[in-house]
């Protein structure tokens, strides 16, 4: 729902990286399930938003889906959970949580004129 | 492929030219390093909200929870019981709800989020600072009615607390996971309707586990009080939550 103001804050992390003159090629945002954003409304808000700015005029979005992390305690193990599925596959127990919840720019292609 | 230069979009026109032949690696793309977060500057004024709590020994909760759930209700109820108390409610509209949370004797401050679906970290560090400096141990923020969005915004808060009440369906936890998955607790509210709305406990209490892996249950009802004993003592003792340790 709030996807438009989040596009808005990557799009200006975009532009800071690039420098005068430049374009984006393609931009890579990574999001995990516990982001709770929807990849239709990034990618809508992306159209919408990038049309208008010539330095993000025909970049392509590639929103990358990333699982959620957790670390076992008691056995130590990193594995991979769902929003369904939280317990260690090992032991059963619900471990720490060990990637984030965020919605960030992973990465930036410059289109090199 | 796009064929002038290599970018992957096929089909699409480009809106900008490319002037370079062919010859040059990955089509003319360079990479850039970033690696920002599009939720910086919440995060940004959360730890500093933190920070103000801590300097003032508040321990605040955020309460999240769909509309009509009973959030206001509960929060004037522990407001009446408990001392030192002090709440921040966020709306799209109205003051309606500082009003009835004042009634219990304590201060509160109404966010008009004017149209927002969720309460970030900026508008509570505004709200907060029109709250008495002295006499505040306990600040309760009831979040906008609203099951997904406030879910990605730390406040700065100590301890999240979801409400699901007895009349909204069992597998609510089940179709929105995400807001569940961080919950400290998980209160079950509206007890006192539980047989008119053929409330099935169990089923509740398993689709509960499953999204909240982390989270004790409180059954209750601010209309009866049953249950309020135990939630008002979780209050009062539970340390930082999984939000605050940064998990
Ligand atoms: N029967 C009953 N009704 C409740 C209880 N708590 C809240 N309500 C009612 O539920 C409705 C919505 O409550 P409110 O506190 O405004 O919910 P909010 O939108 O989450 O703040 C109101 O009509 C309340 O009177 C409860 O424990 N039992
Ligand atoms: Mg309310
Ligand atoms: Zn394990």
């Amino acid at each position: 729902m709030h996807e438009m103001g989040l596009m808005q804050s990557l799009l200006a992390s975009a532009a800071r990286a690039l420098r005068g003159g430049e374009r984006a090629a393609k931009l890579t945002v990574a999001v995990t399930p516990l982001a709770g954003v929807d990849a239709h409304a990034l990618s809508f808000a992306f159209s919408a938003l990038a049309a208008d700015d010539p330095r993000f005029a025909g970049a392509e979005l590639e929103v990358k889906q990333n699982p959620i992390r957790m670390r076992c305690g008691p056995c130590g193990r990193d594995y991979e959970a769902t929003l369904a599925a939280y317990a260690c596959p090992a032991c059963g127990r619900v471990g720490e949580w060990a990637g984030g919840d965020d919605v960030s720019l992973e990465a930036l292609e410059v289109c090199h004129v | 492929m796009c064929e002038e230069c290599g970018c992957s979009e096929a089909n699409r026109p480009h809106g900008h030219d490319h002037p370079h032949g062919h010859e040059h690696r990955q089509g003319g793309h360079e990479p850039r390093d970033v690696g920002e977060s599009a939720l910086a500057f919440n995060r940004r004024f959360a730890d500093r909200n933190r920070g103000f709590f801590a300097g003032r020994g508040w321990s605040v909760t955020n309460f999240l929870s769909s509309p009509g759930s009973g959030k206001t209700t509960l929060l004037a109820e522990l407001m009446r019981r408990m001392e030192k108390c002090a709440a921040v409610t966020g709306d799209l509209a109205t003051d309606n709800d500082a009003r009835r949370l004042r009634e219990s004797g304590a201060p509160a401050v109404q966010i008009g989020t004017a149209g927002a679906c969720h309460l970030d970290a900026h508008a509570v560090a505004h709200a907060v600072e029109e709250l008495p400096a002295a006499g505040i141990r306990h600040l309760f923020v009831e979040n906008v009615g609203n099951l997904v969005c406030p879910a990605g915004f730390d406040l700065g808060e100590n301890r999240r607390v979801v409400l699901l009440s007895v009349t909204e369906g069992e597998d609510k936890p089940e179709k929105y996971p995400v807001v569940f998955a961080k919950a400290d607790a998980v209160v079950v509210s509206k007890t006192d309707l539980a047989a008119a709305a053929d409330y099935d406990r169990e089923k509740a209490l398993a689709a509960i586990r499953a999204a909240a892996p982390k989270a004790e249950v409180f059954p209750l009802s601010a209309k009866t009080g049953e249950g309020l004993d135990a939630f008002q003592r979780w209050l009062e003792t539970a340390g930082d939550g999984q939000i605050a340790k940064g998990m």
